[in-house]
């Protein structure tokens, strides 16, 4: 009987890709996907951001993220050489940075700029868009994209509202516009380069492009990325920042 | 010249770990290498650090100020070279230090002339002028399980919510409100802290350090019993101590501190002295952080004004100015209030009010300027000596010491007026008499490497409402700075 339930599970599980791929995702099931891509409930990974400035010139800048369950993330800052020594945590809706000039950590807002960057903090320390957005699926103009429209659940949500593009082939982010309540468009992205991360195909090229200031863009590159860990919850607490 | 060999060497060696820490690190695995130390074969290296020069200049004004200004230069160079070395041993140990090497020096000093101006006096040695070590931090920290970290050495440990100013920070030296990233130094301690998913639980122990050379203590605790070589006597037999606990949870998305501290003559006068403290800090609709820090004490070890000997009575040097509200009995709470916000062109704006209930009273703060006006008549005061240097923490430009009980603390910052352009300012007002100063700056950020910054500082002298007169002449709190502006050019280069 044992063996029998064991073998339809293995049945069952090849099966599903196959019925998925014949019917179209829902707005949900979309949503989920883009959060196991982007931000697997536990990892640990290390990646560069380069600010490009109005002025042509670059801030690069090296971290390492990790995370544990969906609402803790670290990060620890290597370069450039002022930045040495930063960290930040995200615990549920709350954001701490540690100053080591400061010798202390100071709460952030989850809309703050990340590091001055186009990217605010929500966008990398709060990557959880089932929790934060209500998804619908509307038409897109090009056949081989699915088009998601996300409107925030409260007021925690990086953005008021997002329109969301991914690839219908292999369900991977493609592109994404991030709106204020107004309506205004204040952030676009980019999502490239899909690579296999320790059996976890994700892009690992993302660029965000501020669309205030039109010179000014941000990349970020995932130069490796590890899963399923294991990690003491006293990581993720704020008197742990500094350590 | 074995003074610079040895430099160079010691140079040299931070050189090779810097090279070492530097090398590229391109994946996971480069980074864990320190883990491989879990099996005694390893122990890793991080450096990094920065050399900074400041130059300020300040225009002296010895009649705003009853206190001397003969040791105050209108002239001063800082040189620092700053090294922060970890030392890990595995994923539970390390030994960190932070430790500036700062060389300082001061020239074109005035006086008072007798008619009400200023007269140059010779360039002079200063001791808070020469060049010492300010070890920040340096101090080895242990977490033999991931719920218990054992630290023990000199660190700065800040427990309260406060932005620029913390009421319930006892144990270190006052940073600087108008520089919050200014002042690194800690001080000795012992602690044992239990963290938690939802709340941390620390203790402290803090024996003071009573007598230290280039930054290095040689008198912790207890004075020796023997005079110092310079004839220095031994200033009592107590212990000098603070102890001090925490309990930090993390409720409703909140963080909530809340301290205990007993102390005996542990930098202020209190003698086997239980105080209280708690802090709050939290975000409100989305972008508003507010933050409550409080402390608790009951009777004050501030020094007062003795009001016959401030009027023209007889008195002593030791009753003159006493902690007399010391054993009153009385509540005397501090208490700090505050927000912060960013706005959409990411600038930042933090204000903080600041109430102290045993700061003095207009009669007090009036027969404390009589006070010094004696003894400034009678040549007692002792000349003003800049901060830092002996105290083992770096020189400050401004310490907030506030003798009155309501204080405004205002400071913006607005980063990218040009890509690496920042401008800021940071304003403290007394509001009993509207005086305070106002510290505008504007910092470039030249390169990932290179900040330059240019601050001013200037005095605001308060308004007739609120100001004391004594013998015909008004002063209010931030009168009594000895200068009418000062500006400082800082170029900081990290590696």
């Amino acid at each position: 009987m044992l063996r029998f339930s064991a073998a339809t599970v293995v049945l069952l599980s090849l099966a599903t890709p196959t019925l998925a791929a014949a019917a179209d995702p829902t707005a949900e099931q979309l949503l989920k996907r883009y959060d196991q891509v982007m931000s697997p409930r536990t990892f640990d990974g290390l990646l560069v951001m380069i600010a490009h400035r109005q002025d042509d010139t670059t801030r690069t800048y090296k971290f390492r993220a990790l995370k544990s369950q969906d609402d803790k993330i670290r990060t620890w800052f290597f370069e450039p050489a002022a930045a040495k020594g930063q960290e930040m945590l995200r615990v549920e809706d709350n954001m701490w940075v540690y100053m080591p000039n400061l010798k202390r950590a100071l709460r952030l807002a989850s809309r703050e700029s990340f590091q001055g960057g186009d990217f605010n903090n929500g966008d990398v320390l709060r990557v959880n868009y089932v929790a934060d957005y209500n998804a619908k699926l509307i038409p897109a103009e090009d056949d081989k994209l699915w088009l998601l429209d996300l409107t925030a659940k409260s007021k925690e949500a990086a953005y008021d509202h997002i329109k969301l593009w991914m690839s219908k082939d292999k369900q991977q982010p493609a592109k994404a516009e991030y709106y204020a309540a107004s309506g205004k468009m204040l952030r676009s992205a980019k999502f490239e380069d899909v690579k296999s991360f320790h059996g976890l195909e994700r892009p690992a090229h993302m660029t965000m492009r501020n669309e205030l200031a039109t010179k000014r863009y941000t990349e970020m590159m995932w130069l490796d990325l590890k899963l399923d860990l294991d990690v003491p919850a006293q990581k993720f607490v704020v008197d742990d920042l500094g350590r | 010249m074995r003074l610079l060999a040895a430099t160079f060497r010691l140079l040299g060696f931070f050189l090779w770990l810097c090279a070492g820490s530097a090398s590229a690190q391109e994946s996971l695995d480069d980074l864990d290498a320190s883990k491989k130390a879990d099996s005694g074969k390893k122990v890793t290296a991080e450096v990094n650090g920065y050399v900074d020069n400041r130059f300020q200049y300040a225009f002296i004004n010895p009649n705003t100020s009853l206190i001397s200004t003969a040791n105050q230069p209108s002239l001063q160079e800082i040189l620092e070279g700053n090294i922060q070395l970890k030392l890990s041993f595995g994923s539970r140990a390390f030994v960190y230090s932070d430790v500036s090497l700062i060389y300082q020096n001061g020239w074109l000093f005035y006086d008072r002339d007798g008619m009400g101006g200023r007269t140059k006096i010779d360039d002079h040695d200063v001791a808070t002028l020469r060049p010492f070590v300010a070890p920040s931090e340096l101090y080895v920290s242990v977490s033999p399980k991931p719920w218990l970290n054992v630290l023990l050495g000199k660190k700065r440990i800040i427990w309260g919510s406060g932005f620029a100013f913390n009421p319930t920070d006892l144990i270190n030296p006052a940073k600087d409100p108008t520089d919050p990233n200014f002042q690194r130094a800690g001080q000795w301690v012992a602690r044992i802290e239990l963290p938690f998913e939802k709340f941390t639980v620390s203790t402290l122990f803090a024996p003071q350090v009573l007598y230290q050379q280039n930054g290095l203590p040689f008198a912790m605790m207890k004075y020796p019993d023997y005079p110092l070589a310079d004839g220095t006597k031994p200033a009592d037999d107590a212990y000098h101590y603070l102890l001090a606990a925490r309990l930090y949870l993390l409720l409703f998305n909140t963080d909530i501190n809340l301290f205990y501290f007993f102390s005996n003559k542990y930098n202020d006068t209190f003698e086997n002295a239980s105080r209280f403290g708690a802090s709050f800090s939290r975000y409100f609709f989305t972008d508003y952080e507010l933050h409550v820090e409080a402390l608790g004490q009951v009777g004050s070890g501030k020094t007062y004004p003795n009001h016959l000997c401030a009027n023209g009575g007889a008195c002593s040097l030791q009753t003159a100015l006493a902690a007399t509200k010391l054993q009153d009995g009385n509540l005397y709470p501090r208490v700090l209030v505050g927000g912060r916000t960013q706005f959409r062109d990411e600038s930042t704006l933090s204000v903080e009010y600041y109430y102290q209930s045993d700061g003095y009273s207009a009669l007090e703060f009036e027969d404390y300027l009589r006070l010094l006006s004696r003894a400034q008549m009678a040549g007692l005061t002792s000349a003003a000596q800049p901060m830092g240097g002996s105290s083992g923490a770096v020189p400050q430009r401004f310490t907030f010491d506030p003798l009155r009980r309501h204080y405004l603390i205002l400071s913006y910052n607005k980063p990218k007026i040009r890509d690496d352009f920042a401008i800021g300012a940071t304003l403290i007002a007394g509001l009993a008499d509207l005086s305070g100063t106002i510290s505008p700056s504007a910092s470039w950020n030249a390169k990932e490497w290179l900040t330059l910054s240019l601050y001013g500082f200037v005095p605001i002298r308060g308004i007739p409402v609120g100001t004391v007169s004594v013998n015909d002449v008004s002063y209010s709190e931030y009168s009594l700075l000895p200068m009418d502006f000062r500006f400082l050019f800082e170029a900081r280069a990290y590696y």
